[in-house]
């Protein structure tokens, strides 16, 4: 439906609340229930709708951040640390680790089946993770949200910037498109609890089906992109996820080699696990070794029998059905008696996000950003990789009793310490910038292109991909290849500046562009200032190959007057961290 | 591309507008009275632009390339009308997925090119062996 002006409805809607949190998945559930529970008014603003947003939108295959019998949580500390070759924050591990199991239980008593041995303990997978039925859990988190009081969602709603003068957030401005809207939230506490950044590289699948890629193609970055807008610090971009994962459909594989006890080949039919080492990142590389020395295509496979073939199916349903659907459309319809099921593996493209890597909001161990009245937790939080579903819930409740707290020293009702003007002034300029993109299409002459977000976007990626170490560099790239990426990511992003939408719908994907670009700017500045190889299954630095003592530390940045500033911080060892305000 | 829409079994519900994770679904509706007018609208504008006893709509998919294929839609379907296939790119063969949600099971069906059918039961309540 064409925009007409005189349809949108206006003045902009303006909420009060206590707490604003951005994003309704598994962290932004759980801040927005305890704070909630804490008796605080809290608004969930969620750009799908909660019942099947974002990650877990098709399920999830298991729990796998959990502590094991026989584990202590800094046991957890300790593999997630090295698994990152060093570079996570022992604090945010640690306070994650404490918190898991408590948050699996959470699951259960919400309704999710966990799978029980006979002694009517959790059936672990391996130390770290517990067997579930995930299909629906993100319904399921959904009615704990419904039934919670004090608790409110705008589904269709998405946030565009934090309303903050550099050093406190009053809260944010958002926009329907299906409601054709604009809103002002107004809160003291604001919590980040977005996806991580999808859409930055050209993925595997191209043609009609681009989005087919492993994480949620429907997170943009939009957290990230308002943090570093407002001048927020970031950590670890740099530590770019790159999944192993099923050929075509990009499944998960976990469920395969934990659960049925599938083992990586190579076309010699030869395992290959543990050549390359054992970490994530060494993992991908075997994979890419395996195939640039010409020994592919690799598998996963198992000697299973036909009957838990069969199981195996349903466990695909509940996560990623299409998985399912091409293991039977290679069998056919009749069940096969014979044994054993593969599939084959592949990289996806890099992913900027804080669930499985680094990436995302520098934060203290309360979870509170470098700004006041502002916390991130789950995927948008960074320096606690692998902490997956559970250890988001874990930062969501965490978060919340940080943000319970400040709002307590702060006192009610909202907003009542600041200037009641400055909000309304920050929220003016945000909506001026929102709307200064939305007008009639231009007048154009005939016979010349229109610019479209959508291409812009294909870009974007075709730039990553080819300068920022994509798929076909090989996850490679140099300092002139970043120049080459930087240079283009600015100049797309002053064409997006120009893009002209007609309706809030158009809006949207004008802005998820957007985003996509901030994040994709501070990403190859981190890229650029970490000279050294440190994970090469994610990302190899042509010019630094190796791994460099010197950069045993963070790689942070933050936005100043439209400068990036990159700068070193050095790794914590203490089990609190607190910003130096 | 990855879901399909029977248009012999959308009653224009709208479930699925509103379920899609990434946006991607608006109802086509034409009035009764007008006929031959259509529209897309979401499922939000349609409600506040017409009354139900109006609505003869379809489900349309806006940008079938931006699917995620998470099957959320199949799942919200209550009339089999959404299924999901794999493009011949990603090993598609002609195949198709629909799935019928209820509160303790999805029953998950493969219909072949051939015209036979595979049917997978999964109980919501139990945890995968795997």
């Amino acid at each position: 439906m064409k925009f007409e002006p005189a349809k949108l409805k206006t003045p902009p809607t303006i909420i009060k609340a206590e707490a604003i949190v951005v994003g309704g998945g598994a962290a932004g559930c759980l801040a927005a229930i305890k704070l909630a529970q804490s008796g605080y008014q809290v608004i969930v603003v969620e750009k799908a709708d909660i019942r099947r947003s974002g990650c877990l939108a098709a399920g999830v295959n298991a729990l796998n951040a959990y502590i094991g019998r026989g584990k202590v949580p800094q046991d957890y500390v300790d593999y997630a640390l090295a698994d990152a070759h060093g570079i996570a924050r022992r604090d945010l591990l640690l306070s994650i680790a404490e918190r898991l199991n408590e948050q699996a239980a959470w699951l259960e008593s919400a309704g999710l089946p966990i799978l029980k041995d006979q002694d009517g303990r959790y059936a672990e997978r391996s130390w770290r993770n517990v067997k579930i039925n995930g299909e629906n859990i993100k319904p399921l988190m959904a009615a704990a949200v419904a039934k919670t009081q004090g608790l409110n969602v705008l589904n269709r709603c998405r946030a565009t910037h934090l309303l903050s003068d550099g050093v406190t957030v009053y809260g944010v401005a958002a926009f329907s498109p299906e409601n054709n809207l604009f809103y002002h939230l107004q809160a003291p506490a604001t919590i980040i609890a977005t996806g991580g950044a999808a859409g930055l590289y050209r993925p595997n699948n191209h043609g009609s089906a681009p989005n087919r890629i492993w994480y949620c193609p429907f997170n943009t970055g939009a957290g990230l992109a308002m943090g570093i807008r407002a001048g927020a610090e970031m950590t670890t971009l740099e530590m770019r996820l790159v999944a192993l994962r099923c050929r075509d459909t990009l499944a998960p594989t976990g469920t395969l080699a934990l659960g049925a006890g599938a083992r990586q080949v190579n076309a010699l039919g030869r395992p290959f696990e543990g050549d390359y080492g054992r970490t994530t990142s060494q993992r991908v590389l075997a994979w890419r070794r395996e195939t640039e020395a010409g020994r592919g295509p690799c598998r996963l496979a198992a000697e299973i029998s036909a009957d838990r073939r069969e199981e195996l199916y349903r466990a695909y349903l509940n996560m990623c059905p299409s998985q399912t659907l091409k293991w039977l459309e290679q069998a056919g319809p009749e069940p096969r008696p014979e044994s054993g099921i593969f599939a084959e593996v592949e990289g996806s493209e890099p992913y900027v996000q804080g669930g499985h890597v680094g990436g995302g909001f520098w934060i203290d161990t309360n979870r509170q950003t470098t700004l006041t009245g502002l916390w991130a937790v789950g995927d948008a939080a960074g320096g606690a990789p692998q902490k997956y579903v559970t250890g988001s819930m874990a930062e969501g409740v965490i978060a919340a009793e940080d943000a319970a707290q400040y709002l307590q020293d702060f006192g009610r009702p909202a907003v009542s310490q600041t200037d009641q003007g400055r909000p309304q002034q920050l929220f003016q300029e945000a909506l001026t910038d929102l709307t200064a993109q939305l007008k009639p299409d231009q007048a154009l002459a005939p016979g010349r292109p229109r610019l479209q977000a959508r291409d812009l976007g294909l870009a974007l990626e075709k730039t990553m991909d080819l300068y920022a170490g994509g798929i076909s560099a090989g996850y490679r790239y140099s300092s002139s290849e970043l120049v080459m990426a930087a240079t283009m990511v600015a100049e797309l992003a002053n064409l997006a500046d120009k893009l002209s939408a007609s309706s809030l719908f158009e809006l949207s994907e004008i802005w998820e562009l957007k985003e996509r670009l901030t994040v994709a700017r501070s990403l190859i500045a981190h890229l650029e200032s970490r000279k050294e190889t440190r994970w090469p299954g994610f990302g190899e630095y042509s010019d630094y190959p190796q791994i460099d003592p010197e950069f045993e530390c963070f790689v942070n940045s933050r936005l100043e007057d439209n400068e990036l500033k990159v700068f070193r911080r050095p790794m914590t060892r203490n089990n609190t961290y607190e910003h130096h305000r | 591309m990855s879901i399909i829409v029977n248009p012999d079994l959308c009653t224009g519900c709208g479930q699925c507008v509103q379920i899609c994770p990434g946006g991607l679904l608006s109802l086509t509706f034409s009035s009764e009275r007008s006929g031959s007018r259509t529209e897309n609208l979401s499922n939000a504008q349609l409600t506040q632009t017409v009354g139900p006893a109006e609505i003869k709509g379809q489900v349309r998919i806006n940008n079938p390339d931006c699917c995620w294929a998470c099957a959320a839609c199949l799942k919200e379907c209550r009339f089999g009308a959404l299924s999901l296939f794999l493009p011949p790119a990603l090993g598609g063969r002609g195949a198709s997925l629909t799935a019928s949600a209820s509160k303790d099971s999805v029953v998950w069906q493969v219909l072949f090119p051939d015209g036979r059918q595979r049917t997978i039961a999964v109980n919501r309540q139990i945890a995968d062996r795997y």
